[in-house]
């Protein structure tokens, strides 16, 4: 399998993974369960081979999406 | 003031009649000399030739009285006052106009002047309307019912006024039997190359070359790839070889190398030696072994980024990622070791919102060349898929070069 399904099954699953943790703050625990279960389903597509290497890439991706959206994280007490 | 019995009349209707000096006849009407005004050109003389070797008249147009369906009356002095020939840099009507190919700037294509209408405005006479319609040729020839015929059945309108004609620059040919018009006064360089290509395979040689040497590099450029061999080997011949040396360094090796490959082998060690020095090894490994190896017609100018990359910091700052470069259809995404993950184009680029990245729009299923790949194979896949560049990648799927159809698209019908 191309390096780069790996890597784009990985950016998707971080988009499901962002989603799921705003709709959580928002009140939507149900809307969150469906984005974590696509975060998931798009991990099951990448091999094992290449999750390992990717791993690093999806975490920076979910850090810049949330980074990039008002959340609740945002909040300073 | 002339009496003129109609208002308007066709050139060649009137060219021919004879011209009285009051009731002697002096000779018969070959030609007008006419002027630019910045409207409609106006008429200034009558040229009239005369029997038994006497040379002919230049009468100024005021002087004629009259212009009647069968003759023209001059009211003039002494004959000799105007035994001249019209100026050197005169425009005539019939010599320089009638018969003549205009370059149609509307379709493109080339039309001949058939004919040019002549209208009188407070006792002057002007060139109207320029008429390329087979119905004024067939009047011409006398072919009157068959003219009335096609006039009736002809939906297209075939005749232009002046106001749309302009005569081609005084540094062009300067009207030595050779003007060619341009209808609707647009500027050149606003035409496609394939369609200048195809105006300059109509005109002949003299009138080609002070055409193409009108064109900015980068048009005449173009232009050149698209013409047909024969032309492309007379326009380089002929153009002095500064501008032949910059025209060949718009190229890409490709299209360089198909236009030195028609050229005799003196002239092409000539250039070779004159092009820029990092395609000029390229061209010339194109050039004298016809390696048809992929990567010869390859670019390193891609754009490339890595995968995390935010698509709209990549729409924001386009400009800059995309100077220089040759391909910037696509986007590659590329991991630190240049291993190729993905392509995104424009639209995907246009289209995504403003959380996501590269990764989450690109196309992960990649179509692409290997190292060992001809010109051929990338030919095949280009009909096939239809894009507009394919990248080159090893066997690691790193990507090496990126291969864009404009380069090798005007070599093609070589390979077959």
């Amino acid at each position: 399998m191309r390096l780069g399904k790996a890597y784009k099954q990985a950016a998707l699953a971080a988009a499901h993974k962002v989603r799921a943790k705003l709709l959580l703050e928002a009140g939507d625990p149900t809307g969150a369960k469906h984005e974590e279960l696509a975060y998931l389903r798009h991990l099951e597509n990448i091999r094992s081979a290449e999750r390992q290497r990717v791993a690093p890439f999806l975490d920076a991706v979910i850090k810049t999406k949330l980074d990039r959206t008002p959340h609740d994280g945002d909040k300073t007490v | 003031m002339v009496a003129m019995f109609e208002s308007e009349i066709f050139l060649s209707e009137i060219l021919g009649r004879k011209v009285y000096f009051k009731t002697e006849r002096v000779g018969t009407l070959e030609d007008f000399v006419i002027i630019e005004t910045g409207k409609l050109p106006e008429i200034t003389h009558l040229v009239v030739s005369r029997p038994f070797g006497y040379p002919s008249l230049l009468l100024p147009w005021d002087k004629i009285s009259q212009v009647s369906n069968t003759e023209i009356i001059a009211d003039i002095g002494q004959l000799a006052d105007y035994e001249k020939a019209a100026p050197e840099n005169a425009i005539l009507l019939k010599a320089h106009i009638l018969d003549k190919k205009i370059l149609d700037m509307d379709d493109h294509e080339v039309e001949v002047v058939y004919d040019v209408k002549l209208a009188l405005q407070n006792g002057k006479l002007y060139a109207s309307e320029v008429d390329f319609s087979r119905n004024r040729l067939l009047r011409r020839f006398g072919l009157n019912r068959l003219a009335h015929f096609f006039a009736e059945h002809s939906k297209h309108e075939e005749t232009v006024s002046w106001m749309y004609v302009q005569p081609l620059p005084d540094k062009i040919g300067m009207f030595s039997g050779h003007v060619k018009l341009n209808v609707l006064k647009e500027n050149i360089h606003d035409i496609h190359p394939v369609d200048l290509a195809d105006i300059l395979e109509e005109l002949e040689g003299d009138q080609r070359l002070a055409v193409f040497n009108q064109l900015e590099p980068e048009l005449a450029s173009s232009t050149l790839e698209e013409v047909e061999p024969r032309v492309q080997r007379e326009l380089i011949s002929a153009i002095n070889r500064d501008r032949a040396v910059q025209l060949i360094n718009e190229m890409s090796p490709a299209q360089a190398a198909d236009l030195l490959s028609i050229l005799p082998g003196a002239e092409v060690d000539e250039l070779l030696k004159l092009i820029d020095g990092e395609s000029a090894a390229k061209v010339q490994q194109l050039v004298e072994r016809h390696d048809e190896n992929i990567l010869l017609y390859a670019t390193q100018d891609i754009i490339k980024l890595p995968p995390a990359t935010l698509a709209s910091q990549v729409v924001d700052n386009y400009r800059q990622i995309a100077r220089d470069k040759e391909v910037i259809m696509y986007v590659y995404v590329v991991d630190e070791n240049d291993t190729l993950l993905g392509v995104v184009d424009e639209r995907e680029l246009i289209m995504a919102d403003e959380t996501q990245m590269l990764a989450e729009i690109m196309t992960d299923s990649i179509i692409s060349l290997g190292p060992q790949d001809t010109l051929q194979n990338a030919v095949r896949l280009f009909e096939r898929y239809g894009f507009r560049a394919i990248p080159v990648e090893d066997e690691a799927e790193r990507i090496l070069g990126a291969v864009s159809f404009r380069s090798i698209r005007g070599i093609r019908p070589r390979l077959r």
